[in-house]
C-alpha cells in the first residue's frame, strides 16, 4: 500500500468509503504540489514562495477543497495527509471556542 | 445529450477552417461539456484545439507577459514569472473552483465560461440568455446571485469568472484569430459586454474566431494586491461579490489604481470612477470608502440581491486595505 492509504486507514480518513480513491489520490498530489512549491488562495505572499512547503491546516483543507466527503471525513482526512506530509500524527482534540475567539473571528 | 461530431486539430489554420455556423471549439471543457449533458449548449461540432501550440508564457514589447490561451489555469496561476510580477492575477485564478478543474481549464476558455444563473442551467425556465424571446425568470424570481450594475430587461445574469476580475483591474488585451487569417486585439473592457437587447452574446468575439493569447501590461501591482472572495463556503465555490485590488504607492501617495468587481454585472465591472479619485491621495480607510461609496452609489439591486451593495462596499474598502497593508 501507498504510505497515503495506510495513513488513511490509520486515521479513518472515511465513513462510507464512496469518495476515498479520489481524496487519496488528491492527497498524493498535494505531496508533490507542496514539494515543489505551488501557492494557493491562502498562500501569504506569492512572490516569496519556495519549494519544499510545509502546509499548514487551512493550506491543506484549501488545496485539497475539491474532493468532496459528504460523510464529513474531513478532520480525519487532514490528519491523515498531515502525518503522510510532516510527520505530524498527533490525533485531533477538541474544546468549546473562549469568547475571545469567537470576537476575533466574528471580526476577521 | 445530442449527438456531436469532433475532430481534432493539429494547428489553427485546420482549427479556423473547420468551423461552421454551430461548431463550438473545446479547450478543457469545464464549462462547455457540462452545459452539453445539461442540454443548455448544443453545438453540432467540437473541434478539440488542446494540440495548438499557445501554450507559453513570453515576454512581450510592453515590458509585460503574453501567456497561451491554451495553457491551464494551474500552470498559468503558478508560473514563476507570473506569480513575482501579477500575483493579484495568480490569486484571482487560484480562487476559482477546484485545482483538479484550474489543471483542465485553459486561460482562453476561462475568458468564455457562462454564468452561473439557474435559470440558464433549468432548460424549463424561461432564459433569454439560452433561448432568446423566452423570457428572462430572474427578474422577478430568484435574484440572490445576480446584477446590480449594467443589467437589462431581458437579463440580469452575471460573469462567473476570477480570473477576468484580475484580467480588468491589469488591463489586458485579447488576442484573437479570425477565420479568414487575420488577427485582432481586443481591449479587456471591451471583450465581455452588458446584456442589452441581445444577451445571449456574452462577449464581442464572433463566431469562428479563436482566442489565441492574453496580453499583459508591464507589471504595475506586484507590491500592493488583494484579491478578495466573499463566497458561501470559504473554498470551491462561485463569489457572492469578488473584488480585485492592485496599489502603486509612491512616499505615501497612490500613483496607480486598478480596481474591478465580479459577480455584480454581465461582465468584469471595472471600478474607473474610483481608480480615477485614489490617484494622487493618501491610501486611507476614509478615501478607500469614499471611492467605494463613488462607485456603489449607482447600484440598483433586486429584491434578492439588497446585500450586494453593502457587501460590495465593505468588499472594496477591505480589498484596498488588504493590498495597500502588504508587506513589501
Amino acid at each position: 500500500m501507498h504510505p497515503m492509504q495506510q495513513a488513511f486507514l490509520k486515521h479513518d480518513g472515511f465513513q462510507c468509503g464512496y469518495c476515498t480513491p479520489g481524496q487519496i489520490c488528491s492527497s498524493v498530489a498535494l505531496l508533490e504540489e507542496a514539494k515543489n512549491g505551488e501557492a494557493s488562495y491562502v498562500t501569504e505572499d506569492f512572490k516569496k514562495i519556495q519549494s519544499g512547503l510545509t502546509l499548514s491546516e487551512e493550506e491543506i483543507r484549501e488545496r485539497l477543497s475539491g474532493n468532496i466527503c459528504r460523510c464529513g471525513a474531513y478532520n480525519n482526512i487532514v490528519q491523515a495527509f498531515k502525518e503522510v506530509h510532516s510527520g505530524d500524527d498527533e490525533m485531533p482534540t477538541w474544546e468549546f471556542a473562549t469568547q475571545e475567539q469567537m470576537d476575533k473571528a466574528k471580526n476577521a | 445529450m445530442r449527438p456531436f461530431t469532433y475532430t481534432s486539430a493539429t494547428n489553427k489554420d485546420e482549427a479556423l477552417q473547420a468551423t461552421t455556423r454551430t461548431s463550438h471549439y473545446l479547450a478543457g471543457g469545464t464549462n462547455l461539456v457540462d452545459l452539453m449533458k445539461e442540454d443548455v449548449e448544443r453545438p453540432d461540432q467540437l473541434i478539440d484545439v488542446n494540440k495548438l501550440d499557445y501554450k507559453n508564457i513570453t515576454s512581450n514589447e510592453n515590458g509585460g507577459l503574453t501567456l497561451g490561451a491554451m495553457l491551464s489555469n494551474s500552470e498559468t496561476a503558478n508560473h514563476p514569472e507570473v506569480r513575482t510580477k501579477y500575483p493579484l492575477l495568480s490569486m484571482a485564478m487560484l480562487s476559482a473552483a477546484s485545482a483538479q478543474i484550474r489543471n483542465m481549464a485553459s486561460n482562453g476558455g476561462n475568458l468564455l465560461q457562462r454564468t452561473r444563473c439557474p435559470y440558464f442551467f433549468e432548460t424549463s425556465m424561461p432564459c433569454n440568455k439560452r433561448e432568446p424571446g423566452s423570457g428572462c425568470g430572474a427578474l422577478n424570481g430568484m435574484n440572490a446571485l445576480h446584477a446590480i450594475f449594467g443589467y437589462s430587461d431581458s437579463c440580469i445574469a452575471t460573469n462567473p469568472s476570477d480570473m477576468c476580475v484580475a484580467l480588468a483591474a491589469i488591463g489586458a488585451k485579447v488576442e484573437v484569430q479570425q477565420p479568414d487569417g487575420s488577427s485582432r486585439m481586443i481591449e479587456f473592457t471591451d471583450f465581455h459586454r452588458l446584456p442589452g437587447d441581445q444577451p445571449e452574446k456574452d462577449t464581442t468575439l464572433m463566431q469562428g474566431e479563436l482566442i489565441t493569447a492574453i496580453h499583459l501590461p508591464k507589471p504595475e501591482f506586484s507590491d500592493h494586491y488583494y484579491y478578495l472572495k466573499i463566497r458561501e463556503r470559504s473554498s470551491y465555490a462561485f463569489a457572492l461579490v469578488s473584488v480585485a485590488a492592485g496599489l502603486q504607492v509612491n512616499s505615501g501617495v497612490i500613483s496607480k489604481v486598478g480596481l474591478a468587481m465580479g459577480s455584480v454585472a454581465h461582465k468584469p465591472w471595472k471600478l474607473t470612477k474610483a481608480e480615477e479619485f485614489l490617484v494622487g491621495k493618501t491610501p486611507s480607510q476614509s478615501n478607500f470608502e469614499a471611492a467605494a461609496a463613488l462607485e456603489m452609489k449607482d447600484a440598483k439591486p433586486f429584491e434578492g440581491n439588497k446585500y450586494k451593495v453593502e457587501m460590495g462596499k465593505n468588499a472594496i474598502v477591505r480589498a484596498l486595505t488588504q493590498a495597500y497593508e502588504r508587506e513589501v
